[in-house]
């Protein structure tokens, strides 16, 4: 049985996991290796960590789903996340690294020396992480159940537990090995399996799929396990087992017209060959990880495209976790080379995601329908190849799907462990980080167990926008521009992300479901990173006695190469 | 936040090995240097920096962010294909990535030339 290969994948992963942060545990001993590993590491390394836990499952299992259901337009999910590190590169890696301050609170507070807008940031980025921590939870259970058919539950708690110790025993340090080990896992369990793929996709004529709408290449059984409402492009011949439409049938042909179906749970749907694959109608937007831009009929997927841009393009720099990671370069110079890294091995990982999709388009356009489509990667060997080979693949992908729930979530819990303990807390040292990182797993597993079923669609897209709207203002104008000040900081943050965060609950309650309404709010960073700008930069201009008494000297702090020796201070930074 | 000193102040992240905590003064972030005026030369990188940056950003715009209007004003583009593959798949599933990666190592050796660049002492202007 596959499962029981995937099984022990994942149990090596983490275990291995947890081991190499044991390991890490042996020289971090202040509190300053466990927050920035001591600023000692590596551009190399480095730039493999920061990878390494950027790449989350909705790069690894996300994209190649996307495309499966939705074609060619996802195809900016990976570009933009790639393009969200340029752009951070340009603007911020090396002054935000040069700021000395270690989360994005830290930053803002000592531009602006106003505690008020700590406490914004704060609130910002503890947001801004469990909505990201979120779908990586519930990803990880929605994994392992199709690996093995554990309880949907189990995953998350998984993560949520191999996390949590892994980053009290070592925090950032330990980190750092982790996932930079995690990027290369990653690359590897992709690389492996796809070269095996693309052989025997070779050996079998080499069929392509259509390029927009999935049709099935040979008579297909579709099991729907949970009730679905489907969309049937064309009239159709099919054999049900089951319920359509609430009427039973047992292995009855049947013509279905085109239009909305529904089909309850434990249904068995047999499609003749060369028929469209029928799309979920509520299925569109139920990805975590993303919304197509063009999901939607009568959508205006030109609009959403550039939603897509603006979101990622520049919210990576306001992600909590990625910020944390610059303050582990020594200095400015090296944040930047870091970066570049980073967009090389991004851009690396990238080519492979967009390939599993196509031949997912091909070999398992049923997971479009049955809505499973994060189990594109997972049983594309097992269809193309089968056998213990297949299992074997699958088992590779299953692990690195691990590592990519395991590197993101140690990521981010780090970090919200560092806001969590210096903004809300009431302890210090070590001890109070401890118990931060808990708080910081322990809060969004509750909900995940909780609300097991609530709709996370779109989490992380959600998160990015927000992170456009108020983290990316206040980084690119307090970095560049000296008027800034904390009430112009307060508005804009506030306006914008507050802005993108109701359009994201209107989309979520479905106000409008079509239309430009919809366009606007499912997509909303096209006017609210716009408008997070403006309302920083008005604000400001009409407060000019609030600039910071020290804003020069600051900003020169931030665009000045370090001096060549060590930092500064006394027991600062040893050589 | 009305009690008095209720509220743990944050480490130096820089600090030593000194175990414990490291009172700080603003319960903030290192220390920001004292006040003093701007430094012409200061301002002078600070502007270059940023011509830099917004010239890489332009090249962001013009190579890969304009791609999506260029495709919507150009349906045939979007059909065609390089070598029996779709070129929108090319252009956006390999070909943006080798970009993006050149632009940022034209940015990071223009930035570090900025750098190390000596102040040019006439060049001073005001801030912006």
């Amino acid at each position: 049985m596959s499962g029981s290969y995937a099984l022990v994948a994942v149990a090596v992963v983490s275990a291995a996991t947890v081991l190499i942060g044991a390991l890490g545990l042996r020289v971090s001993r202040t509190t300053s290796d466990f927050y920035v590993a001591s600023r000692m590491v590596n551009p190399r390394l480095n730039g493999a960590a920061i990878s390494g836990e950027y790449l989350s499952a909705a790069s690894f299992l996300g994209i190649a789903g996307l495309v499966l259901t939705q074609g060619r337009e996802v195809l900016w999910y990976p570009v933009g996340y790639t393009a969200g590190y340029l752009v951070m590169l340009l603007f911020v890696a090396a002054p935000l690294r040069r700021s000395g301050a270690y989360t994005l609170p830290d930053f803002a507070e000592a531009r602006l020396e106003s505690r008020q807008v700590r406490r914004v940031a704060s609130a910002f980025a503890l947001g801004i992480g469990w909505l990201y921590l979120l779908p990586q939870l519930q990803g990880a259970g929605l994994t392992l159940q199709t690996v093995t058919g554990a309880p949907r539950w189990v995953g998350g708690v998984l993560v949520a537990v191999v996390v949590t110790a892994n980053v009290m025993a070592g925090g950032m340090r330990s980190i750092t090995f982790v996932q930079a080990f995690q990027y290369w896992l990653k690359l590897t369990a992709l690389l492996v399996p796809l070269i095996f793929l693309l052989l025997a996709w070779h050996a079998d004529g080499s069929p392509t799929g259509q390029v927009q709408h999935p049709v099935f290449q040979k008579t297909t059984v579709v099991q729907v396990d949970q009730a679905v409402r489907i969309r049937v492009p064309d009239p159709v011949q099919v054999t049900v087992d089951g319920t359509l439409d609430g009427q039973a049938y047992e292995q009855v042909p049947l013509a279905l017209t085109a239009g909305v179906h529904t089909v309850a749970g434990h249904t068995d749907l047999t499609f003749p060959a060369h028929a469209q694959v029928p799309s979920r109608v509520d299925g569109a937007a139920g990805s975590p990880w993303g919304r197509p831009p063009s999901a939607d009929h009568g959508s205006h997927p030109l609009y959403a495209v550039y939603g897509l841009i603006l979101a990622t393009f520049l919210g990576a720099m306001g992600l909590p976790h990625v910020v944390v990671r610059f303050y582990t370069s020594p200095n400015g110079r090296a944040a930047r080379r870091t970066t570049l890294v980073v967009l090389g091995l991004l851009g690396v990982f990238y080519l492979m995601p967009p390939i599993y999709g196509a031949l997912a388009r091909v070999y398992a356009p049923d997971l479009a329908l049955t809505g499973n489509t994060d189990a594109a990667v997972l049983v594309l060997p097992e269809r193309l190849l089968g056998g213990t080979g297949g299992a074997l693949l699958g088992a590779l992908l299953a692990g690195g799907a691990f590592a990519a729930f395991l590197a993101t979530s140690s990521g981010l819990a780090v970090s919200l462990a560092g806001v969590l303990h210096q903004d809300v807390l009431p302890s210090v040292g070590i001890k109070g980080f401890q118990r931060a990182t808990v708080l910081a797993v322990a809060a969004p597993t509750v909900f995940t167990l909780v609300a097991s079923d609530l709709p996370v669609a779109d989490a992380v897209g959600l998160a990015f926008a927000v992170a456009a709207s108020s983290f990316c203002p206040m980084l690119v104008l307090g970095i560049w521009w000296r008027r800034l000040t904390p009430p112009g900081a307060i508005a804009g943050a506030v306006t914008g992300g507050g802005a993108a965060l109701v359009a994201a609950g209107l989309t979520m309650a479905d106000w409008f479901p079509v239309g430009w309404p919809h366009a606007l709010l499912a997509w909303p960073a096209v006017w609210s990173v716009p408008l997070g700008f403006l309302v920083m930069i008005t604000v400001s201009l009409a407060t000019p006695g609030s600039v910071p008494p020290r804003t020069d000297a600051t900003l020169a702090r931030l665009h000045l190469p370090e001096p060549t020796r060590p930092t500064r201070s006394p027991g600062g930074v040893r050589r | 936040m009305t009690a008095e000193e209720p509220r743990p102040r944050r480490e130096l992240v820089t600090g030593g090995p000194r175990a414990g905590r490291v009172p700080a003064p603003r319960g903030s972030a290192p220390a920001p240097p004292p006040a003093e005026p701007a430094d012409p030369a200061v301002s002078a990188l600070i502007r270059r920096q940023l011509r830099t940056s917004l010239t890489a950003a332009a090249a962001l715009v013009l190579l890969i962010a304009l791609l999506p209007l260029l495709f919507a004003v150009a349906p045939g583009l979007a059909g065609s294909s390089i070598a029996g593959v779709n070129t929108v798949w090319v252009v956006l599933g390999v070909l943006s990535y080798p970009v993006l990666w050149l632009i940022g190592r034209w940015y990071v050796a223009r930035a570090e030339a900025n750098e190390s660049r000596p102040p040019d002492d006439g060049a001073a202007g005001t801030t912006g």
